[in-house]
């Protein structure tokens, strides 16, 4: 059979690759938007479309205000293919796509990998148990089915923790505690950062008022240091204690956690792309110029899968990368290059604030760390923090060698819970650095396949 | 408990999780159905460990359940589609791996 092909293939439909498809189909170029949801959006306006009309004015402002660029979607022109899975990228810049269990090759001429970000891992005592879920996931259940918990605990910090907290709270949801790791240190590290902020100003005020709601309407314990999630067959409760020393107990079957998110980089690390250890942000990064073009002059990446930069950043990064494979594929457009002063500018200032929130809410070493003996770390394969520490002392020197010894990262989600607190562990362990210490080694398929699947190709298998 | 706070958006339909009628809204998650009916958990881990929807995403594989005869189906991605029938499952996965073909319709 003969593969579709296009000009660009543009993964991930959130606002980076939203605005990158857009942009490319008004310039006449072939473009796919290839997308493993059923509607655009990616998680930041899940289903924005349907929720404009519901009414339902408790998700606030940051969440309707990516509007605009959902409705232009009815206009899109080129192609768009929801509920489909991208699982390798080729050498030769192949795509293999799966949708309704048939598994496609495609070729482009430039591929823009708009992935986003997943949460970082938060590894406490009873992390695993039912009842225990992401915050991001919790926000989810909003989103799509206005589903609420009541009397939920929330712990973690970040801005995706407290939108959502005032979410629930403008939804009139009880909450029954928020337990807040940010400590007094984490402040003192950003005094130098603040200025920033205030180029963001928007963000700054609705970072304040929802921290004021929450204080006001919650029992918000603050500089919190270890928690443990109690329960046997599902969550019951969570205890938890303070810098201070302070001790408490809350009940409820709902415990949400969150400290943050990071890079998805699962299909840039499985397609061969360069990436580096960002020190202070702490995640890993795919290496790109200031267009997005990657290590792969074909491949580009854009929004949260290239550095958190958040939506606004991210719907920028996407028009910015189309107007340069533009520039490249069709120059008799006219379509300058983008590098401009002013769009640097513009481009900077989206994110101006992330050196601060970056620091400020980058999670304490206890928090990323499990503390406990039995605290699982690979979700997949069931792997606690005492057998991990085994592996290491039995001189496992990296995070590959480490799979081998102890399944850690082997299971079905290839690394996305574990891998960034595996590498910590060795790295402390061995007292180097975490760029040095490095992380799994990727291979496609990047999400699991079937055997039914792969064998539907119609052609050669991807190499 | 989860709570519904404000109408679904799709229209109601009917969905079976081991062996009961679960009422659902045609549109959303498989993961969503369940959990407002305050079905927590999705699957074995082993014997002492069961696991439920944590990331919503399609990122952690936890909420793998048994649609419709296959195993290994993230919930939290699954569309639910009336009288679509859900069951918890063990890890390691029980079920064929590839679909008996007499069931497979058109393929």
């Amino acid at each position: 059979m003969q593969k579709r092909h296009f000009h660009l293939a543009v993964i991930g439909a959130g606002p980076a690759g939203l605005s990158a498809a857009l942009a490319a189909t008004k310039a006449g170029l072939e473009v796919i938007l290839l997308d493993d949801q059923p509607d655009v959006g990616g998680q930041v306006y899940r289903q924005l479309t349907r929720n404009c009309k519901m009414k339902q004015p408790y998700l606030g402002q940051s969440y309707f205000s990516g509007r605009n660029m959902v409705d232009e979607m009815q206009h899109f022109s080129g192609v768009y293919a929801p509920r489909t899975t991208v699982w390798q990228i080729t050498a030769e810049r192949d795509i293999a796509i799966v949708v309704d269990g048939k598994a496609e090759m495609l070729s482009a001429d430039y591929i823009l990998i708009a992935t986003g970000a997943i949460e970082r891992p938060m590894p406490v005592t009873g992390w695993t148990m039912p009842g225990v879920m992401s915050v991001g996931g919790a926000q989810t259940l909003l989103k799509t089915s206005a589903l609420g918990a009541e009397n939920a605990v929330f712990v973690g910090s970040g801005p995706l923790l407290y939108l959502t907290i005032w979410q629930y709270l403008q939804a009139g949801l009880p909450v029954r505690a928020v337990l807040d790791i940010t400590r007094p240190a984490q402040w003192r590290s950003v005094i130098a950062y603040a200025p920033l902020t205030l180029f963001q100003p928007k963000l700054l005020i609705s970072g304040w008022k929802w921290l004021r709601e929450i204080r006001r309407q919650c029992a918000f314990i603050p500089h919190v240091s270890s928690v443990d999630i109690i329960g046997t067959a599902h969550a019951t409760g969570i205890r938890y204690e303070t810098e201070h020393g302070a001790k408490g107990e809350f009940t409820s079957d709902h415990i949400f956690l969150h400290q943050g998110v990071m890079p998805n980089i699962n299909l840039t690390m499985a397609t061969g792309l360069h990436h580096r250890w960002n020190d202070h942000a702490h995640y890993w990064q795919p290496v790109v110029d200031q267009n997005g073009q990657s290590s792969d002059p074909h491949i580009y990446v854009a929004g949260d899968g290239g550095g958190i930069g958040g939506a606004a950043a991210a719907a920028l990064a996407g028009t910015n990368a189309a107007r340069a494979i533009i520039a490249k594929l069709k120059p008799e457009t006219g379509i300058s290059l983008p590098g401009g002063l002013l769009s640097q500018l513009c481009r900077w200032r989206a994110k101006a604030i992330r050196p601060f929130l970056d620091r400020l809410y980058l999670p304490p070493a206890d928090m990323r760390l499990p503390q406990r003996d039995d605290t699982v770390v690979c979700r997949c394969e069931n792997v606690r923090k005492a057998d991990i520490d085994a592996a290491l002392s039995n001189a496992v020197t990296g995070p590959n060698q480490l799979k081998a010894f102890c399944r850690a990262g082997m299971g079905r989600c290839q690394g996305r819970s574990c891998g960034i607190m595996v590498q910590e562990m060795i790295a402390a362990h061995h007292k180097q650095s975490l760029s040095q210490t490095g992380y799994y080694r990727l291979r496609p398929p990047v999400k699991p396949l079937t055997l039914a699947e792969l064998a539907s190709l119609n052609g050669p298998w991807p190499v | 408990m989860f709570r519904q706070i404000s109408s679904p958006a799709g229209s109601a339909l009917e969905i079976n999780f081991e062996g009961k009628a679960v009422r659902a809204y045609a549109g959303e998650t498989v993961a969503a159905a369940l959990l407002r009916h305050n079905q927590m958990k999705f699957r074995n881990a082993d014997a002492n460990n069961s696991r439920g929807p944590y990331c919503m995403m399609g990122t952690c594989f936890e909420c793998l359940v048994q649609i419709d005869g296959t195993p290994n189906q993230q919930a939290c991605q699954a569309i639910v589609h009336d009288g679509m029938t859900i069951e918890r499952q063990s890890a390691p996965l029980t079920g064929p791996i590839i679909p008996n073909p007499s069931e497979q319709g058109d393929n």
